[in-house]
């Protein structure tokens, strides 16, 4: 099913075009509210609710944006929601616990990188996964965060600096 | 500066014969963009499966689909409720006036009973008495009618003898302007009335001016 006919039919509450669209966008969707919460259970959390709100405001969605970039805001507001609840319940603060496990699925070097994503703020963190994991371009990360392509450009270079001052002092690039 | 054009040049922006003549030319930045790309190749790895939530999305859609239907039939009843409530409380318990007309009140079939009183009513209106049967009604209460005719042009004429030995009166009425046509109903709804007459009935040829206050079943 093609992404337009997708959109149509959900619109409608088709219910094959529900479980297209989830699973067309999960693991993107995933992975960008992963790398910024950096826990497991809150990113399934998000990305569930994430698919509800999606499926509740699709009649709004007039196609002016991408759907991606569409999903990818409901994602970050999404968790934005979530962190906020935590925080009011003191569950967890906006900053990233320290006792989150590291993903197990990682080599050595990706643990280094994680561990130095987590030193990261959070939007210099969104803005590598962005482009650095799920590999968008300038263009479309400017929509997502609904910055200027500039902006996109100078932040990311700056967290890629701030990035690689982390793993070197982790030794990451002696370990290659 | 440098760096922020080797960050661009990595993804293939920039000027590519300036950076690589900087690339040549400064070692320190030569080191930085190696280490950059390695970084980016790094990270391009750092995807994690997610989890397949679909089964989990759609009964949650399901639930608040549900969830959505009972608040909605509960609201909807809660408003109804409301409005019953407002509108018994605030249109059918309270005595509230009723302008009558002639038509309506001769097409009934059912009398309202009626009071005469001189006492003044909590709601006053003044109406036009068009409809001598009603007022007969009323004053054979206070005696006996013994001439009654229509005059015409909404004016009216009874006699009456009144209980006792008191003198016989000739009552001329004539109609009024109906204050409040929009809130004429049925007379089959009326539940009653209370009419206020003067505090003495008026001498031979006088007119007379009758309140009356009707009350809805």
């Amino acid at each position: 099913m093609k992404e337009k006919e997708i959109i149509e039919r959900l619109k409608k509450g088709d219910i094959t075009a529900k479980e297209c669209f989830v699973r067309e966008y999960q693991n993107l969707i995933f992975n960008a509210i992963f790398q910024v919460s950096r826990d497991r259970v809150i990113t399934e959390d998000v990305l569930q609710e994430t698919f509800l709100r999606a499926f509740k405001y699709i009649k709004g969605f007039k196609g002016e944006a991408n759907i991606t970039t569409w999903l990818y805001r409901i994602a970050m507001n999404t968790l934005k929601d979530e962190f906020k609840k935590r925080k009011a319940v003191n569950m967890l603060d906006n900053s990233i616990s320290e006792d989150i496990p590291i993903e197990y699925s990682f080599d050595e070097k990706k643990k280094i990188i994680w561990e130095g994503l987590k030193r990261l703020s959070e939007n210099e963190r969104e803005i590598i996964t962005l482009v650095d994991i799920r590999g968008f371009s300038y263009e479309e990360t400017a929509k997502m965060l609904d910055v200027l392509v500039g902006t996109v450009r100078s932040r990311l270079a700056r967290s890629r600096e701030h990035l690689r001052d982390e793993i070197l002092k982790m030794d990451f690039f002696d370990k290659i | 500066m440098m760096k922020e054009k080797i960050s661009k040049y990595i993804d293939g922006e920039g000027n590519k014969e300036e950076l690589e003549k900087l690339l040549k030319e400064d070692p320190e930045s030569k080191e930085y963009f190696e280490q950059l790309l390695l970084m980016k190749s790094t990270l391009s790895e750092m995807n994690v499966q997610s989890p397949d939530v679909l089964n989990k999305v759609l009964e949650k859609d399901k639930k608040h689909k549900i969830v959505f239907r009972y608040r909605f039939a509960f609201a909807s009843l809660f408003a109804v409720a409301i409005v019953s409530v407002l509108f018994l409380t605030f249109y059918n318990f309270k005595p509230q006036e009723k302008g009558i007309t002639t038509p309506q009140l001769r097409s009934g079939t059912q009398n309202p009973s009626f009071e005469i009183t001189a006492v003044k009513p909590e709601i006053n209106i003044s109406i036009g008495v068009r409809d001598d049967e009603i007022l007969l009604s009323i004053l054979e209460r206070h005696g006996t009618i013994t001439g009654s005719s229509v005059k015409g042009n909404g004016e009216f004429q009874d006699e009456l003898q009144p209980e006792g030995n008191a003198t016989q009166k000739v009552l001329y009425y004539k109609i009024v302007a109906n204050e409040i046509p929009q809130l004429v109903k049925d007379i089959e709804k009326i539940k009653g009335a209370t009419i206020t007459l003067p505090e003495a009935l008026p001498e031979d040829n006088t007119e007379v001016e009758i309140i009356i206050n009707i009350y809805e079943k």
